[in-house]
């Protein structure tokens, strides 16, 4: 039974309605620009505008092809894990660095020397220095994602409230505890910004990686298409990648909506 | 009896880019065991220096600190569970379930559940808000998040309470009602608590006695509310003269 006079019990919770509302204005200028290129395809050869039937004749046959279906399996593959190696090493360094000032100074220069590089620079360097291609690719995402996961995670550490600091400190809390406690669940929006930008710039970035210098996944077909004047078949390429890029944007929000639903003030 | 607080000619000093600010010179009080004060002063008179040297979250440059006998600094492991503080601001962790929040010092001072006398959920249930364990801490009010914060200052059942504004930011309805909830609480369980606050009226309503800080934290007046100091009125008047006429605190401790 309470001890307490009665508190005002108003919830603020705010109402979980979802809007849908259609774009008109975007779907009229998809269609405009689809019917363009539909015209455009019987005045232009096919190596330069296949007919819309074609492009979708051939992205159902990647759709249904098991080699096929293994050609983007790898490729994603490659993306997600060499992301998540680029994470783990960001965030413990993030980390560390937000521990240890000294440490923040030291990787300071080299991140930004990171950033600095362009990640075709990246994909040259491996080329030369690795003779696997899984490495070459691993490393080009690796070095290419570090710097974003890197400053998010230690902006992240910086902008933990210090009331809520205080708060936890005056409970003497462990090194470990405050990591657990107040750290890494405050990281969490920063985190998956990160996540959400990095998964377009490697895709990117690993589609390049296998066409210049790969023997397989997406990029690889791309080039084929390319070099066998399939203009069809490298729009069928560049959907899936598209797809795959949209699908896993919308895993990371559901997880945003589930997680930070403290955010929503 | 023996006091649970002694500031014992406290100073303490703060430097910084070659300039040295004196927040406090030698204070000197106490509080004995189930007391209620109330420190009250002008903004920069040191009053959350003494509350963070209390919490042992800086050593002081001059004199010495006894909580429940302890250094509270150097010899913070035996007071740990045994003093609690209820900031300005709920602070609740905004991630964490109002239970969750409340089991949080538990975690960190690693105390199991079962050896206390009263549950998080019981002390849930004891500020009103049973059916809230569950709720993030943006889905309460103001006052139902200080509620939970004093849930949370109070599940290890800590001898020592100490209060910094920390019903400073709420209406005056809602804070009236926390207020005495706070009181019945502390005093039911026989606790001490070292209240900082800048509403006279609040300590009036609440502390058995009442500290005036000056600059620098010099006490400048000590008053006892239920004890025969006069009138309510003329109480009220005699601390705000107290208060009005101490020494202006240096402009570097009120930030200007």
């Amino acid at each position: 039974m309470s001890l307490t006079s009665s508190p005002d019990l108003t919830l603020t919770r705010s109402s979980r309605l979802k809007i849908w509302r259609v774009n008109y204005e975007a779907l009229i200028l998809f269609s405009l620009l689809t019917a363009g290129w539909q015209i455009a395809s019987r005045y232009y050869p096919p190596y330069l505008f296949p007919s819309l039937g074609a492009i979708a004749r051939t992205t159902l046959g990647i759709l249904t092809d098991a080699q096929a279906l293994e050609t983007v399996a790898l490729t994603y593959i490659r993306i997600l894990l060499a992301l998540s190696i680029s994470f783990s090493l960001a965030l413990g360094f993030g980390l560390w660095a937000g521990i240890h000032s000294r440490i923040e100074r030291a990787l300071l220069p080299f991140t930004q020397l990171l950033q600095g590089v362009p990640a075709l620079c990246w994909v040259i360097f491996a080329t030369l220095w690795f003779k696997n291609i899984e490495t070459r690719i691993a490393f080009v995402i690796l070095v290419s994602a570090f710097p974003s996961f890197y400053y998010q995670i230690r902006e992240g550490i910086r902008s933990v409230p210090s009331d809520l600091s205080d708060m936890v400190r005056a409970l003497r809390p462990t090194r470990l505890q405050v990591m657990r406690k107040l750290t890494v669940p405050s990281l969490v929006p920063q985190i998956l910004t990160a996540w959400q930008l990095n998964l377009g710039a490697a895709t990117k970035v690993t589609v390049m990686a296998e066409l210049l210098s790969g023997i397989s996944g997406i990029g690889y077909q791309l080039r084929l298409a390319q070099e066998l004047f399939r203009m069809d078949r490298a729009i069928a390429w560049t959907l899936v990648l598209i797809v795959f890029v949209l699908s896993t944007n919308l895993v990371v929000s559901a997880l945003d909506r589930r997680w930070l639903r403290w955010r929503n003030r | 009896m023996t006091s649970q607080i002694r500031f014992e000619g406290v100073s303490k000093t703060f430097e910084r880019d070659g300039s040295r600010t004196v927040a406090l010179e030698k204070v000197s009080f106490e509080v004995a065991p189930g007391e209620y004060v109330c420190i009250v002063g002008r903004t920069g008179s040191g009053k959350s220096t003494t509350l963070n040297l209390i919490l042992g979250l800086m050593a002081p440059s001059a004199g010495r600190i006894h909580v429940l006998g302890h250094d509270p600094y150097s010899d913070f492991p035996q007071l740990k569970g045994r003093l609690a503080c209820i900031f300005q601001g709920d602070r609740l962790l905004p991630w964490r379930s109002v239970l969750d929040n409340v089991r949080l010092p538990l975690e960190i001072l690693k105390v199991r559940e079962a050896s206390l006398r009263l549950t998080p959920a019981e002390w849930l249930e004891l500020v009103g808000l049973k059916d809230f364990a569950k709720a993030l801490p943006h889905e309460l009010s103001g006052g139902m998040r200080q509620r939970v914060a004093i849930a949370r200052a109070l599940v290890c059942d800590p001898q020592v309470v100490l209060a910094d504004e920390a019903f400073g930011h709420l209406d005056e309805v809602t804070g009236n009602h926390i207020k005495s909830d706070f009181k019945r609480l502390v005093s039911g369980g026989g606790k001490t608590v070292l209240h900082i606050t800048h509403s006279i009226e609040e300590a009036i309503g609440l502390a058995d006695r009442i500290i005036v800080f000056g600059a620098r934290g010099r006490v400048t007046g000590c008053f006892s509310p239920g004890a025969g100091d006069g009138d309510a009125q003329r109480l009220r008047r005699s601390i705000y003269d107290h208060v009005q006429d101490a020494e202006a605190p240096p402009a570097e401790a009120m930030g200007i």
